[in-house]
């Protein structure tokens, strides 16, 4: 055991909020950035999308934990 | 600002000292392989718990990092690899004697080896990103009496010269108090002002280089026959550039067709894009050079991750996956680093992700931390997704990685997946949550890598 297990899950916790709200933060920017975007091609289209899936994520990390608090 | 902004002042004040010591005949490389012995020998000495002679070879060990310098500036003694192994040896020794006077620490205090895991990480990943705005900004390198020099290097307020201070003030103290409290501070200190310091240095990246594109600053400084490390001007006739990344090739002569631009280029804000010269030979890039050995490393983790998780070590399984995923991050990086891009390592990288990746979820799987079902839906999906590249790459008529900014995104939450098998965090949620997301990812995948047209290669945004 290098930390006790609760200091091991509240780091696992708050290294998964974390990145996932960083995540939806930079994903919500880069988002507004690409449908700014003329002329709009294919690649942007993927971007799109994976800035879509990016906040996806990050809201399913973040919400996770909650439940993982809540519980 | 750090220490090294005051560094010639230093040398000045050291002089009488360094000069005296540098005396006796002894190689410039030799010094700096003296000092990476004295820094081994003090580790050992650390992690036993004998401060004072520790501390001793800390502060030799230094004015030692000075003496290979002097030697080599002043004894024409200077060689690409003398640097190297300077820089090399330099943050070796660091982290061996952090680590030995961690682990001498932590029978008493245990979460100092988080603290050593963080404070390591933290200096590492300042040496890349220094690495990397060296090579992504090379047009501001600049080299003095043949050392090189970057305005990044004054930034942060960690370096070598500020560990000695931290974590020297509190080995000193322990040991003149008899108490372990002050070397716990000195340790906590290097980790939070290592990542201080590379905050700093982020934010000098995006402040200097966010509106730089790199391709135009790297046409305009990038000639043939001189590097971005390049000391002074080619030599004249052609010569030959043995690199692990790339087989020797003769760089040609400087072109009248490609002029010097650094007048015009002030921390990349004019880079011109230049057309390289037409008689460049095309470089050889080997598929056996350090980013794909690194890739291939990342298997090392799995043993060490199955004989935690069947001894029940979740921390210690957790650490052997943050590793793999810590190198796959570098592994890249190392690829634009030495600039030894390959479709091979591409494509060695993504199924390197899905092996590691898959492997950590078949054994969590097996010992009954991760539901089957969804484990198996992701592992059917997976090799859906290596048959939709494969044919990609039969339509494209090259091997080559189909790029796809939502599955780059679920790599990194299948990493996260085992993580929560390992602590056992809300698993079902998260992993029916992956395969959803999965799923239409690979529905979207599915549409551009069988049906949309061969995409062309994409400029980096």
């Amino acid at each position: 055991m290098i930390v006790s297990h609760a200091t091991f899950i509240l780091m696992a916790a708050i290294a998964t909020a974390g990145v996932a709200g960083w995540w939806v933060v930079m994903d919500v920017l880069r988002l507004r950035r690409t449908l700014r975007e003329r002329p709009r091609t294919r690649w942007t289209g993927d971007r799109i999308f994976g800035s879509v899936i990016g906040i996806a994520t990050g809201v399913i990390g973040v919400a996770g934990i909650v439940l993982h608090y809540l519980r | 600002m750090n220490l090294f902004a005051v560094r010639k002042q230093l040398d000045r004040v050291l002089h009488p000292v360094v000069s005296t010591i540098a005396r006796p005949p002894i190689h410039a490389n030799v010094w700096t392989l003296i000092g990476a012995m004295l820094g081994a020998a003090g580790s050992v000495l650390f992690y036993l718990g004998l401060l004072w002679p520790a501390f001793a070879l800390l502060i030799v060990r230094g004015l030692v990092d000075h003496i290979d310098g002097y030697k080599a500036r002043n004894f024409g003694q200077r060689s690409t690899f003398g640097a190297v192994m300077d820089d090399v040896a330099d943050r070796w020794v660091l982290g061996v004697m952090f680590a030995g006077g961690c682990l001498w620490l932590s029978p008493a205090y245990p979460h100092v080896l988080v603290v050593m895991a963080l404070g390591i990480t933290g200096a590492l990943v300042n040496v890349i990103i220094k690495l990397s705005i060296y090579a992504e900004a090379h047009q501001d390198i600049r080299r003095e009496h043949g050392k090189i020099g970057h305005p990044v290097d004054v930034v942060g307020m960690f370096g070598s010269a500020e560990f000695i201070i931290y974590f020297g003030a509190g080995v000193f103290f322990t040991a003149l108090l008899r108490d372990p409290r002050p070397m716990l501070v000195g340790c906590w200190a290097v980790a939070v002002m290592a990542h201080v310091s590379l905050l700093q240095r982020m934010h000098f990246a995006w402040r200097h280089y966010r509106r730089v594109d790199p391709a135009a600053a790297a046409m305009t400084t990038e000639r043939p026959g001189e590097g971005p490390r390049g000391d002074g001007p080619p030599p004249a006739g052609p010569r030959s550039i043995p690199t692990r990344c790339g087989s020797s090739s003769p760089a040609p002569r400087p072109s009248a067709r490609w002029p010097d631009p650094r007048p015009d280029v002030r921390h990349g804000h004019r880079a011109r894009a230049l057309e390289p010269p037409v008689d460049a030979p095309p470089r050889k890039v080997s598929n056996l050079n350090p980013a794909n050995a690194i890739t291939a490393s990342r298997f090392l983790t799995l043993p060490p991750f199955v004989w935690a998780v069947d001894q029940g070590y979740a921390q210690i399984a957790t650490l052997a996956l943050l590793i793999c995923a810590a190198l796959d991050m570098v592994d890249g990086l190392v690829a634009r680093l030495l600039r030894c891009q390959t479709p091979f390592g591409e494509v060695f990288d993504a199924i390197a992700d899905g092996f590691c990746y898959g492997f950590f979820m078949v054994v969590l799987t097996a010992y009954g931390q991760l539901p089957w079902l969804p484990v198996v839906i992701t592992i059917a999906f997976g090799v859906y997704n290596t048959y939709l590249r494969a044919a990609y790459a039969r339509r494209a008529g090259r091997t080559v990685n189909f790029r796809s900014w939502a599955m780059e995104k679920l790599v990194a939450y299948g990493g996260y997946n085992v993580l929560f098998g390992v602590a056992q965090i809300e698993v079902d949620f998260y992993l029916w949550g992956f395969v959803a997301i999965m799923g239409l990812t690979l529905v979207h995948d599915t549409k551009r890598m069988l049906i949309d047209p061969i995409d062309p290669p994409e400029v980096p945004a």
